[in-house]
């Protein structure tokens, strides 16, 4: 296949249009472009949001009065599993690598990412495993069906047997392995491949929260990808896990990855809210080296934390995993301190992007907050395997992370496609969006408080549980009328397009300086001079300067 | 300034020290030396990620479908193992034949860089 000669000076480099993604079957699945593989990232990860969505739908509807009246107890562990493992393994992280995978390039001024082949293998090995993983449904025995986290002996063979489980397994394996592959481009581009002038210390908040992102994914995933194979070994060939200790082990090994992976579905969102926040606020970020030092430091407290899943388990010690859990409220105080001062005295536009992301500041403090109570030993006795813990990991990944995850995509959507998202409908997607996650989320909270056990799809009217979860289903629809009005707005601003120009915000780093979408190789002319973590502010801050000193100087 | 291999190093060694305060509270080996050995296994990363004079060899591909053949013969084996080790057999085979392309594509395209 054709190479293009590397760009030493990024303005030597051909380009092959402005288009989001190329054109022509072969370019569609085979260019190695970055932009492209990213966009392909984010848009299966749309549809398999959509999929797991869609079994949130189904569960929620089941849940919504006491009893069994629309799937079987097996069907509705199939609909929990392939839920949860789809929004984790198949949506969330993908979904945050994708950005790293497309805007990090960008934000150091590289040319392309690291190995752009193994990027690209990255993204249809992912593919694979969520094909294979869903798969499992048009198996005899249904899907994989011992929960996204699943516990041993609950996923070995004699308890959950058939192929639908192993395809699971495999799945998970081969999507893991592809977000990993894609983890390695990313650090290496923000580590290696920087512009002449862009030293560490002027890397945009985002690629930083990348930098602390991928550091994780190289660190935790490759265990639970041994973790998954060795369950597999278990399952068919020999027990790994089945002697004394073992499921202790097992649970060691998955939660080694399980607890890192929240933050990778969290950090990349961060970085975006923080870039989403300085631009919309018209300040420069504050705090910028705290910010770094407390995501490095974030990001190594949360790869000691992961034994907090096991609390009641009785075979780790509480004080460790209670102490450093209670740890990371420092560095994530910080963060909040930051974000929160880089508006203070700014001059803020609530745009649609700023809505998300003040969204994702305020829930994603309910998801914290109660991450506090769970990393609390004696509380988590009390709420382990509750819906009480469903509603926190639901406010850190969905009101949280998804929050996030839509200001970055409002955010960035002119850069990648040259026309920006309805305003209008934004703002309608924003608020029915805020809506349906609380009236669908809090009441978990008392569900759980009150003993309502997660993974469970049928509960006795006597337990009082109906009225809570009629309340939450109704938020679950809720949920589901804002996702379409947000595909109805993809749609209609691609289809209608409005073109914005290549800085439609004022942005503050690299990615703002090129054309939208950007040319094969990135960038066309010089890039601008790179004096710091906003090198478009300082551009602006000196061209205002001089232009006062113009006028100073003409005035009589 | 700091440079990378001080951010890898860094981080390696944050996760050492968290191990090793993790090993004052737990004996169990194979818990600590979840931290321990991930931290170890940082270096050979590190090596490739940062190798010198990388840059300056970089020719850009603009397609590459050998890496699709590979990606997808993974697959393959994958599902293999699931439904049938023919299709293992199979994917193996589509294996050989993406690498064998996609080793004479990196030739082609380091023949490039060079002239």
């Amino acid at each position: 296949m054709s190479a293009a000669p590397p760009p030493a000076d990024a303005a030597a480099a051909a380009t092959i249009g402005a288009k989001a993604l190329p054109s022509g079957p072969l370019g569609l699945v085979a260019s190695a472009d970055h932009k492209a593989t990213a966009v392909r990232i984010a848009a299966v990860g749309l549809i398999f949001f959509i999929a797991s969505g869609l079994l949130a739908l189904v569960m929620r509807t089941e849940l919504a009065q006491p009893g069994l009246q629309m799937v079987s107890e097996g069907t509705y562990n199939e609909l929990f599993t392939m839920h949860g493992s789809g929004m984790i393994y198949l949506v969330i992280t993908p979904f945050a690598l994708a950005l790293g995978l497309y805007f990090v390039p960008l934000q150091v001024g590289a040319a392309e990412v690291w190995s752009p082949r193994l990027a690209l293998a990255g993204f249809w090995i992912y593919v694979a495993g969520g094909l294979i993983m869903y798969s499992g449904f048009l198996t005899s025995q249904g899907s994989g069906r011992a929960g996204w986290a699943p516990t041993y002996p609950l996923v070995a063979d004699h308890w959950t047997p058939g192929i639908g489980m192993d395809m699971w397994v495999l799945g998970v394996i081969l999507a893991v392995l592809g977000m990993f592959l894609v983890g390695i481009c990313v650090l290496a581009t923000a580590l290696s491949l920087r512009a002449p002038g862009m030293t560490l210390l002027r890397m945009p908040p985002f690629t930083w929260a990348l930098v602390a992102t991928c550091l994780m994914v190289i660190t935790s995933f490759p265990v639970l990808i041994g973790a998954m194979g060795m369950l597999e070994w278990d399952r068919h060939i020999s027990p790994v896990f089945s002697s004394s200790g073992g499921p202790a082990l097992w649970q060691h090994l998955f939660w080694f990855y399980g607890h890192p992976v929240v933050y990778v579905m969290f950090f990349p969102f961060v970085g975006a809210v923080a870039e989403v926040v300085s631009t919309f606020s018209r300040r420069r970020f504050f705090g910028y080296r705290l910010f770094v030092v407390s995501m490095l430091l974030f990001a190594a407290l949360s790869m000691s934390v992961w034994a907090h899943h096991m609390f009641t388990t009785g075979q780790v010690t509480n004080q460790y995993y209670s102490l450093t859990s209670h740890a990371l409220i420092l560095p994530a105080g910080i963060e909040y301190f930051d974000l929160i001062a880089t508006m203070i005295g700014g001059s803020i536009l609530l745009r649609t992007p700023m809505l998300f992301a003040i969204g994702f500041i305020l829930q994603f403090f309910i998801g914290g907050a109660t991450g506090i109570i769970v990393a609390s030993p004696p509380i988590d006795y009390h709420v382990h395997d509750s819906f009480f813990v469903v509603g926190h990991f639901h406010y850190t990944l969905f009101a949280g992370s998804v929050f996030g995850f839509f200001a970055a995509a409002y955010f960035w959507f002119p850069k990648v496609t040259g026309v920006s998202l309805r305003e209008g409908l934004g703002k309608l997607h924003f608020w029915l969006l805020v809506i349906g996650t609380n009236v669908a989320f809090f009441p978990m909270f008392f569900l759980g408080f009150d003993g309502m056990q997660r993974r469970i799809g049928n509960y006795p009217a006597s337990s009082g549980f109906g009225d809570l979860n009629l309340v939450s289903t109704i938020g679950a629809f809720v949920i589901a009328v804002a996702i379409l009005v947000f595909l109805v707005n993809l749609f209609v601003s691609l289809r209608r397009r409005r073109p914005v120009g290549d800085d439609p915000w004022g942005g503050q780093s690299l990615e703002w300086a090129t054309s939208s979408p950007p040319p094969r190789f990135n960038f066309r002319g010089r890039l601008p001079e790179i004096t710091s973590f906003a090198p478009l502010l300082d551009r602006r801050e000196r061209s205002g300067e001089a232009g006062a000193r113009r006028e100073a100087e003409a005035a009589p | 300034m700091i440079r990378p291999r001080t951010v890898l190093a860094g981080w390696g060694t944050a996760l050492v020290v968290l191990g090793l305060i993790l090993l004052a509270f737990e004996p169990t080996e194979y818990v600590w030396g979840l931290l321990v050995g991930s931290a170890l296994a940082l270096a050979p990363f590190g090596a490739i990620m940062l190798l010198p004079g990388r840059r300056e060899e970089r020719a850009l591909p603009d397609m590459s479908l050998p890496t699709v053949v590979v990606a997808a013969a993974l697959g393959l084996i994958a599902l293999g193992l699931a439904v049938g080790v023919w299709l293992a057999a199979v994917g193996a085979e589509v294996l050989a034949v993406g690498l064998f392309v996609l080793i004479r594509e990196l030739r082609a395209q380091r023949r490039a860089g060079r002239s």
